[in-house]
């Protein structure tokens, strides 16, 4: 008989197609620090999520037990909160902390002081002194994000959005660093952003409401930014490409030393334009 | 001649209503539940040249067991039988279990039809060596050395003394051990793989206390009304068994099951039957390995790998237990299921922290195997299909080997990254 025909027989034409076991995947896991100990140093998303249960609800709960300690903890906790919000059906709630949403592909993380873990039951203290709803600024939100959504209620640390790709972050205001080395979606900032918006961005859309700090739109080549409100100085400096528009006025030197784009603002402040060798500079108070 | 399976359902019964072995039915096949340490020692007298172990405490009748079936099979009285038997103590010697060397040849004249002649050296061979129905009683208590003899009557079926040998003929070994009497000594590996199954023998629970009080007699007196077998009868038995039919599905068990616990990534050709000393899995060998902590793979929890006599006894008993129940068709599996961890768990050490781990085996060593066994024969039956399927058409020859070789990586399984891949890799 052929090897066929004896397997055939085995399973008498009852062969599962797919794979349990990879459908069912993760690892036999002790909770995160066991996770955290299976993983290299510089934990990939990959290897994160061929380790992690793959059903949704085990992970929250695996986020929800987790303390991440330094930075290399914290990114492997960020990824889980970014494979739960992919697989939840329903947009995942969670505190503030550093890292949430790293690498998101889809999905909706709503970043939130007063969420709380289920088995609180909504009181505002877990009994370990931890007590919720009190606003901690979390640093690296969104970082590396390509898809889904990221909407934080509250401000943001730096590097909001750091590296994005796609998908959108909505934040009520953030610190420095934020969107750096955008290369595509969108984020809107409520209220102030920090010194360093959008340094090197090479695409994506920026919309601050209120006051943009020093050198937004430092090294931009492509992309669009705009600032409800004045901006720091250098302005748009060294900036090759993109377009950038203010409602208020900007500081000094703006758009000092750029080869291509557009600055459209209220007013600018001394030495503006000056070594530039291309782009624009337009003023809308003074046509 | 009456059928000889009737007459084992008929001793069977007779055994528990004449109170001389009352025990849990603590095998379940399928629906149905019979007592392990009765229904396994029925089909080692089934079966020939395998040994049978009898595992337990004292007073758990192990050996009024093994000599009551042999009264019956072999159509002896119970004492005969029982003077039959061999016990193990540190003096016992080989001169009284196998033979010795007969003093009156060189005592009387010469046969004159001999011819002056003299094919070596007479031996008075023992009764015991002479028996088809061959116990062992309390094996653990034999010296290392001396329990060496017997690894070379298993694995021989000949035995040899002063240059003199005997073949032993198609026998039915059986023994018995008590773990926790004094001056015990541990069974070689070696020995444990040649004894193909191993039964544990329980103390009579309190309905069991029971129904012993009802026993009036002396067990020698009652043994006389048992059923008997004829010799005939005795000799047709192995043949009824070999007739069984073993299903595709079991055969693929039985190999899936033994690869399941014998590959290894790490060990010299992927087989833990090669690991010495201080690698084992015991010994940190796992300790980062793909399939370590992964509560489907077997390879980890186990130190040693499965010998082709496992494979050969899975057959024999599933063979033998499915005669005996009577059951046809698809139900062998579960045969197959309630047998494989007896077969197995006397010759493997399962790994310390597994047993301390919910939920808890302990010492339950056999329950825990018994574990590992299902997984393994669950997952060949529902999870491995689609490899085998594959597998089986690149060995037909109806897709490339590197088709096979590509869709079989997507497939996390030891066999399927060990064995299939290899293969595979060769006939390309």
């Amino acid at each position: 008989m052929s090897l066929s025909g004896f397997m055939g027989e085995a399973y008498a034409g009852k062969v599962r197609g797919e794979k349990r076991l990879e459908e069912k995947g993760g690892e036999f896991l002790l909770g995160f620090e066991d996770l955290a100990k299976r993983l290299e140093e510089r934990p990939k998303r990959a290897e994160v999520e061929a380790l992690a249960p793959r059903n949704g609800e085990t992970i929250l709960s695996l986020v929800h037990s987790a303390s991440p300690k330094g930075r290399r903890e914290g990114m492997i906790w960020g990824i889980l909160t970014s494979l739960a919000a992919e697989r939840l059906p329903s947009p995942l709630v969670i505190q503030p902390q550093d890292y949430a949403g790293l690498e998101l592909h889809g999905g909706t993380i709503i970043l939130d002081a007063k969420a709380s873990p289920p088995w609180l039951n909504g009181r505002g203290s877990d009994g370990s002194g931890k007590v919720m709803g009190s606003w901690k600024r979390a640093h690296h939100l969104g970082e590396r994000i390509s898809g889904g959504r990221l909407v934080v209620r509250g401000g943001a640390g730096d590097y909001l959005g750091h590296e994005m790709r796609g998908g959108g972050i909505v934040a009520a205001s953030c610190g420095d660093y934020a969107f750096r080395n955008m290369r595509g979606g969108w984020g809107v900032v409520r209220g102030d952003a920090g010194n360093y918006l959008a340094v090197g961005n090479s695409g994506g859309k920026v919309a601050v409401k209120g006051r943009a700090g020093a050198r937004a739109g430092w090294l931009m080549r492509s992309g669009r930014i705009r600032v409800g409100r004045d901006a720091g100085e250098y302005l748009g400096l060294m900036m090759s490409g993109g377009e950038i528009s203010l409602l208020g006025k900007a500081g000094a030197r703006a758009g000092w030393r750029m080869r291509g784009g557009l600055i459209e603002a209220e007013g600018y402040g001394p030495e503006a334009g000056d070594d530039s060798v291309g782009g624009r500079l337009l003023c809308k108070g003074y046509p | 001649m009456t059928d000889p399976l009737w007459k084992i359902d008929d001793l069977a019964n007779a055994l528990q209503e004449l109170r001389l072995h009352v025990g849990p039915a603590d095998l379940q096949v399928g629906g149905r539940k019979v007592n392990g340490q009765l229904y396994i020692s029925l089909a080692n007298s089934c079966l020939r040249n395998r040994a049978a172990l009898l595992y337990g405490g004292m007073g758990a009748n192990k050996t009024t067991l093994v000599n009551l079936l042999g009264s019956a099979f072999t159509g002896l009285s119970f004492d005969e039988v029982e003077n039959l038997m061999v016990t193990g103590h540190p003096e016992q010697t080989e001169e009284k279990i196998v033979g010795f060397i007969d003093p009156r040849q060189w005592s009387c004249p010469e046969d004159p039809a001999s011819d002056g002649r003299r094919d070596g050296i007479r031996v008075l061979w023992t009764p015991w060596a002479r028996s088809r129905w061959k116990v062992i009683n309390e094996i653990n208590r034999f010296p290392s050395g001396k329990q060496n003899l017997f690894l070379e009557l298993l694995a021989k079926r000949k035995v040899g003394y002063a240059g003199e040998t005997l073949r032993l003929g198609d026998t039915c070994y059986f023994a018995t051990m008590n773990p926790d009497f004094s001056s015990t000594y541990p069974l070689d590996e070696a020995l444990l793989d040649r004894i193909s199954i191993s039964v544990p023998a329980v103390q009579p629970d309190f309905l069991a206390g029971l129904a012993l009080a009802e026993r009036e007699e002396e067990v020698s007196v009652l043994a006389s009304s048992l059923p008997r077998f004829s010799a005939e009868e005795f000799d047709a038995l192995p043949r009824l068994v070999a007739d069984v039919h073993l299903e595709s599905q079991v055969e693929l068990s039985i190999i899936s099951l033994l690869r399941d616990f014998t590959l290894c990534e790490r060990a010299p050709s992927f087989d833990k039957t090669q690991l010495s000393g201080g690698s084992k899995p015991s010994r940190g060998l796992c300790s980062g390995c793909h399939y370590f902590n992964n509560p489907e793979a077997c390879c980890w929890q186990i130190d040693e790998g499965l010998s082709d006599r496992v494979r050969q006894d899975l057959r024999s008993y599933t063979r033998a237990l499915s005669l005996l129940l009577g059951l046809k068709g698809e139900v062998k599996i579960e045969v197959l299921r309630a047998v494989a961890p007896y077969v197995i768990w006397h010759r493997v050490s399962p790994s310390r922290t597994m047993l301390e781990r919910p939920p808890y085996y302990g010492a339950r060593r056999l329950e825990y195997v018994r574990d590992l066994v299902e997984k393994s024969i669950n997952r060949t039956l529902n999870e491995r299909g689609g490899m085998n399927m594959i597998f089986a058409r690149a060995v037909d020859g109806d897709i490339s080997p590197g088709e096979a070789m590509e869709e079989l990586s997507g497939y996390d399984d030891p066999i399927a990254a060990l064995d299939y891949m290899r293969a595979l890799e060769r006939m390309v």
